[in-house]
């Protein structure tokens, strides 16, 4: 059944009677006639149908891939494509785009050029790096991305270290001026409330007519069927992170990059957002959420390695209102085979705070470093106490048919005094508990080998002054 | 002046062929593929498929009202499967619907019963059953086996390289519209504008002159549109035919990685003399290129892995053969570089083998050997106007390399002497490029254009060239601009329409400049002559006295009181023709396959890069460091977009031996067939230190306007980020296998670690 949605669609006003299943990328090509917006893939992998979404309150701008994006969450958003941020020339970021040579048969261009504008909106100190790392979630086969950067570097020179605000992006010429009128025409939809607002529900698994959270794995799955059905959403909070009685609290649609820009976890996680880097693509980081991530019960889930590793517990609620929580490492039974029922939801996740910064790791391997996902990945959380192993997180993908939490490897470490001798002698622990098997993301024995070297790689990040690579090949632990 | 596309580009206003209204009234045509890589076909149930609400009509190979044959070359290829299957993806039936959707729920309905064959998917296997597309073909030069008998030196191994994705970013596409009288109009993603119409007319079973195809712009192509794309021309087209109403034919990306042909894979065996200075003396090689199911452009890509065996260097004695092995896989096709890449890249593994055997550092060997002018290809044609020395040494001097790759020396021999493995290694390595402009199949060496200046004085042209973010069509109006003394805003670029230019050849071969913009600028002459003719005929004068520079008329260096516009317009209500066509044949081209030998190419564009890498000998896994280039490229026509092309190419070449890995299961299966699984460069990969210089006081006399041709040379220095990961992994053992992945470097250093 068709729903009403109410959304501004660059500088307009809309009320479209949509399925709220229909991709984005689809209602703005096929239905609405926008061509700037390109398809590449379908598959979230090449970003050349960025949009760029802004939400009440504030209006808090993301780019995001619009081919994995039900039309159903658009209510009450303001949505731009390339054609949202057209003058009469081009923008001070389209004119760099030209004058560096940025783009050549163009056809991945304008998604480079939004997820650029996103990333100027997103109210965070601008770098280079930081514009960098935005476009990883779009792929050019022709510049060779030297032009691309330059024309970056060129754009963001005159925000450096600065949080832009919307006002000074218009001066900049980098937005159009009725952006600035655009916080105030959300509310004004919001008060008036002429939209179906769209089923949220706690009944998770309902005939052909699926729970959509991000979305980005059930798209890439069967986008076909979805773009046909009238799914349920997950709706995503502002803040979904927060501290609650020594614990920091997590919100099942909690996005990866909320988790990646999350203060609590910086303070306690030195280098937590330059490691979380490896996860997906900026673009695809704001649609993606921990449930999605977890109850997708990959067993490569970056996030799901991760929470392991940090011994989080997780809380599922049912339709009835009932809640149980449990260590994380419970939920996955086996192979895509988890402890949750029917009628229940992943609620929230939990993660003890500590005031101080604690040892840690997270090391991923794939072919290409970023936005792909790993032949093996693996996270550990290390305390000390007097020389010796206090406690102990360490968690693997890629080895089981599950999320690994090596948990004979972390027994067989608590209490042994941080040595060499105890680093080899872990690495034999872990061997005996894994069990990888070939696929296309590699043979079982590169796995294998793999996980001894990540296992390496988290004492030489933690434990640079006792141990060297060297001793780990000459005590042929690799 | 900028390309002023890009500011299309940009600001996203560009129309590709699927960026258009669609009407209700039209057909979507969605394939049906193989699932299977060999075997006959027991039954092809379409029953439930026509049922679909939607679903107009399924053609099937007995539906084919012409010829059920696409093959270009060689016709060995069928459009749709008859009686047997040879590749997974190859189509067997073409679902047309209303919608897409409807189309695509057909498909997947659509029941087949295939008796299955073991598939041969190893070239060398394919070669030893004596599966050959056509006969082995080998040059050779002086005798090998004599020089290699006195040779110091004698290496020998084996070289292997795998397949790689186009990736263009806009999938194959075309869309077909019926005319009166039964023609068709194709809007097609093409480079073989003329490729595509003689397809289609023989699978429609129609003249050519009732077809026509018109090409504005792809999303790149790489070459895998050269003749990958008349297949999806042909759906669209027969859909059309039938109906009487537009069709709709667009590849997925899925589909499109899965059933479109790809770089050819080799596998091959060296063997290379050296003298005890390290001069080289001899090289012996055996190709075996992975064709695929179909000959598709087999036999020229393997053509010119014959022509750059020896790469950038002279060696005396040669013997190079080389089989194209028909296999169970896509037909592999076009892709820049067009087989020079594989075979180069066999030459510099047989550099690090020598260099390894003998001690005498690669560099050394490099620089030793490089073609000079005057040295003999073993084709016959001699090098001349040779640029590969003075670029290499241009690239020590401006970059200072002597000091760079000594410190990663030092640092190396620090790391042995300790007796200490460190983590991560550096190493370097340099890649010289000589590469032979024109298309080997030398009949294809001609190009047309017209030009028609209008009354305002505004100029359009129609070439052969497909623009395709090469940025042709903007060097073509540069050329012409500059031909007539005008503006380049005055002069507009058309589609590329087979009724405009016929009979033209694909845009490829790094040829497209080259060959059009020299046509578009002897029509240019035609018209400056006329023009010159009817003011000399007023004033009495020569016609010879006459420039046009700046959109005014100049007679013996003094302005004229007359502007372009004016002078235009006059010479037209004088009855003075404004428009001509002019054809342009590459002079000096040709070869005599009986002999082997002969001068292929017009000229050789030169060029050297420079790489550093670093990797993790930990994980297995690495980063390209540093790309410094100097690059021949005559007097070039626009420097952004050379520059464009050549980062771009660079990148897609270490792509193609680093990540992109094409992997197909024992059946014969694709894995890697999907962006989720196969990965191309993305931009914190190519975050490197990438300098390029253009080499100064070179002036092309084989090339228009003193140019070199730009497109496909760049893409081979991506083999010199191969061997700098090498030396960065630091192991002895060798293994010339790429791609090198993360997963294979990690398997080769447990193997082979130095301690
Ligand atoms: C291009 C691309 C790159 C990717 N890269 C990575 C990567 O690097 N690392 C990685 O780990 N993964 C990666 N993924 C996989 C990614 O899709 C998931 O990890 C993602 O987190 C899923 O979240 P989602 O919200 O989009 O899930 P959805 O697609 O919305 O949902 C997935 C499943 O979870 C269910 N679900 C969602 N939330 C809940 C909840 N709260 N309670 C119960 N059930 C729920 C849904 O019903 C559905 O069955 C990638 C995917 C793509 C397309
Ligand atoms: S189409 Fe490629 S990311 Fe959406
Ligand atoms: S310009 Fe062609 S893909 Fe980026």
């Amino acid at each position: 059944m068709k729903k009403r949605c109410g959304f501004i669609l660059n500088n307009k006003e809309m009320e479209l009677s949509l399925l709220q299943g229909r991709s984005v990328l689809d209602l703005l090509r096929k239905d609405l006639g926008l061509y700037g917006t390109k398809e590449g893939c379908r598959e979230g992998e090449c970003g050349a149908c960025t949009v760029i979404l802004g939400r009440t309150p504030l209006v808090t701008y993301r780019s995001m891939p619009a081919c994995l994006m039900p039309a159903g969450q658009l209510n009450n958003t303001h949505l731009v494509t390339i054609k949202g941020l057209q003058g009469e020339r081009p923008n001070r970021l389209q004119q760099a785009f030209i004058n560096q040579g940025a783009t050549q048969c163009g056809f991945c261009t304008p998604g480079f050029i939004l997820s650029l504008t996103g990333y100027l909106l997103e109210g965070r100190t601008v770098t280079v790096q930081g514009a960098i790392d935005a476009l990883g979630g779009n792929l050019c086969r022709c510049t060779g991305y030297g032009a691309i950067r330059r024309a970056v570097e060129e754009t963001v020179e005159p925000l450096l270290g600065k949080v832009p605000s919307l006002q000074g992006l218009i001066e900049l010429d980098l937005l159009p001026d009725y952006f600035a009128t655009i916080p105030q025409r959300l509310e004004n939809l919001r008060r008036k409330p002429q939209s179906d607002s769209p089923d949220v529900t706690l009944e998770r698994v309902e005939k052909n007519c699926p729970l959509i959270a991000g979305g980005t794995d059930l798209y890439v799955q069967r986008g076909d069927a979805l773009n046909k059905s009238d799914p349920r959403f997950l709706i995503p909070e502002a803040e979904p992170i927060r501290v609650e009685e020594g614990m920091i609290e997590i919100l099942a649609s909690a996005t990866m990059e909320q988790l990646r820009q999350d203060p609590h976890f910086i303070d306690q996680f030195p280098g937590w957002r330059e490691k979380l880097l490896v996860i997906a693509s900026h673009i695809l980081r704001h649609r993606a959420t921990l449930g999605g991530n977890l109850v997708n019960a990959s067993p490569i889930a970056d996030c799901a390695v991760l929470l392991l590793a940090l011994d989080a517990q997780i809380q599922l609620v049912s339709s009835k209102d009932s809640r149980r929580r449990f260590p994380l490492r419970a939920f996955f039974l086996g192979y895509k085979e988890l402890d949750l029922k029917c009628d229940e939801l992943v609620e929230f996740l939990l993660v003890t705070k500590r005031d101080e910064a604690q040892l840690w790791n997270y090391a991923k391997v794939s072919k290409r470093e970023r936005l792909d996902i790993a032949g093996c990945n693996s996270a550990a959380v290390f305390t000390v106490n007097k020389g010796a192993f206090a406690s102990v997180g360490l968690a693997l993908g890629g080895v089981a048919p599950i999320p690994f939490t090596a948990r004979r490897t972390m027994k067989w470490l608590r209490g042994k005094p941080l040595s060499k001798q105890t680093f080899l002698g872990s690495m034999e622990v872990l061997q005996e508990e894994i069990s990888p098997i070939d696929d296309v993301r590699g043979s079982a024995e590169y796995k294998r080998r793999l996980a001894s070297a990540l296992m390496a790689d988290h004492y030489l990040h933690c434990f640079s002054d006792i141990c060297s690579y060297d001793d780990f090949v000459k005590g042929g632990a690799l | 002046m900028i390309n002023p596309d890009t500011t299309y580009h940009v600001m996203g206003l560009t129309r590709y062929v699927d960026d258009r209204d669609f009407p209700a009234r039209g057909l979507h045509c969605v394939v049906f593929f193989s699932p299977l890589a060999k075997g006959k076909i027991r039954d092809l149930d379409t029953s439930a498929a026509r049922n679909v609400p939607g679903v107009a009509f399924i053609l099937t190979a007995k539906d084919i009202p012409g010829e059920n044959q696409i093959g270009g070359i060689i016709q060995d290829e069928v459009l749709l499967a008859e009686d047997k299957v040879n590749f997974v993806g190859m189509p067997v039936a073409a679902v047309y619907a209303w919608t897409e959707e409807a189309a695509r729920q057909a498909v997947g309905r659509i029941k087949i019963d295939i008796a299955e064959e073991i598939p041969i998917l190893d070239p060398r296997e394919a070669y030893n059953r004596n599966e050959l597309i056509a006969p082995v073909r080998t040059f050779t030069l002086g005798d090998a086996e004599e020089a290699i008998a006195s040779a110091a030196y004698v290496v020998k191994g084996q070289a292997e390289s795998g397949a790689q994705e186009h990736f263009y970013l806009e999938g194959q596409v075309t869309v077909a519209t019926p005319s009166e009288e039964g023609n068709l109009h194709l809007s097609s993603g093409t480079q073989a504008p003329t490729s595509v119409q003689r397809c289609v007319a023989k699978v429609c079973g129609l003249a050519m002159n009732r077809v026509e195809v018109d090409v504005r712009r792809l999303g790149g192509a790489f070459g895998g549109k050269e003749v990958q794309a008349n297949t999806w021309a042909c759906f669209a087209a027969l859909g059309a035919q039938k109906a009487g109403v537009p069709c709709r034919m667009v590849l997925r990306r899925s589909d499109d990685m899965s059933a479109t042909g790809k770089r050819h894979p080799y596998s091959s065996d060296f063997t290379l003399a050296l003298d005890g200075q390290g001069k080289f003396l001899a090289f012996k090689v055996m190709y075996y290129q992975n064709a695929g199911a179909a000959a598709d452009l087999s036999t020229s890509v393997l053509e010119r892995t014959l022509f750059h065996a020896t790469a950038s260097y002279y060696v005396p004695n040669v013997h190079a053969t080389a089989a194209a092995c028909r296999t169970n896989i896509t037909p592999n096709t076009a892709f820049r570089g067009f087989g020079g890449p594989q075979a180069m890249f066999v030459f510099e593994a047989a550099i690090r083998e020598a260099s390894r055997i003998s001690g005498i550092c690669a560099e050394t060997l490099q620089r030793k050997n490089l073609i000079k002018t005057g040295d003999c290809f073993a084709y016959g044609m001699k090098a001349e106007n040779a640029q590969a020395q003075r670029c290499w040494d241009r690239a020590y001097a401006h970059y200072d390399l002597q000091k760079r790759m000594r410190a990663i020396d030092d640092a190396q021999k620090k790391e042995t002497c300790s007796g200490q493995v460190a983590r991560y290694g550096r190493g370097y390595a340099l890649m010289p490029v000589c590469f032979g402009i024109s298309f080997t199949t030398i009949f294809l060496n001609q190009a047309r254009a017209h030009v028609h200046v209008y009354t305002d004085g505004s100029v359009g042209v129609s070439t052969g060239a497909v623009e395709m973010g090469q940025g042709v069509n903007h060097k073509i109006r540069e050329l012409v601009a500059d031909s007539l003394g005008i503006a380049p805003g005055r002069v507009k670029l058309e589609s590329t329409n087979t009724t405009r230019v016929s009979n033209t050849s694909p845009t490829a071969a790094s040829s497209g400049s080259d060959l059009n913009g020299a046509a578009a600028r002897m029509a240019c002459e035609m018209i400056k002559e006329r023009l010159f003719k009817f003011k000399a005929d007023e004033y009495q004068c020569a016609s010879k006295d006459f420039s046009i520079r700046q959109g005014r008329l100049y007679r013996e260096g003094n302005a004229c009181e007359v502007c372009w516009a004016d002078l235009v317009n006059q010479a037209y209500c004088s009855r003075v023709q404004l428009s001509a066509e002019a054809h342009y044949a590459t002079p000096d081209l040709y070869f005599d396959k009986s002999v082997e030998k002969g001068r292929p190419f017009a000229y050789h564009t030169y060029g050297t890069a420079y790489f550093e890498a670093e990797v993790d000998r930990l994980l297995g896994t690495y980063s390209i460091k540093k790309a410094y280039v100097v690059h021949d490229l005559g007097r070039s026509i626009n420097p952004l977009i050379d520059l464009g092309q050549v980062e771009g190419g660079m990148v897609q070449g270490i792509g193609w031996l680093t990540m992109e890995e094409m992997r197909y299961d024992e059946t014969g299966r694709p894995l890697t067939a999907t962006a989720g699984t196969y990965k191309i460069p993305d931009i914190s990969f190519a975050s490197l230190d990438m300098k390029v210089q253009f080499l100064e006081d070179v002036y092309n006399d084989k090339a228009v306007k003193g140019s070199k041709a730009v497109g496909e040379p760049p893409f081979m220095y991506g083999i010199g980020a191969f061997f700098a990961i090498k030396m960065a992994a630091g192991y002895e053992k060798p293994f010339y296998f790429a791609p090198i992945t993360p997963e294979r470097l990690f398997g080769e250093l447990r193997e082979g670690l130095v301690v």
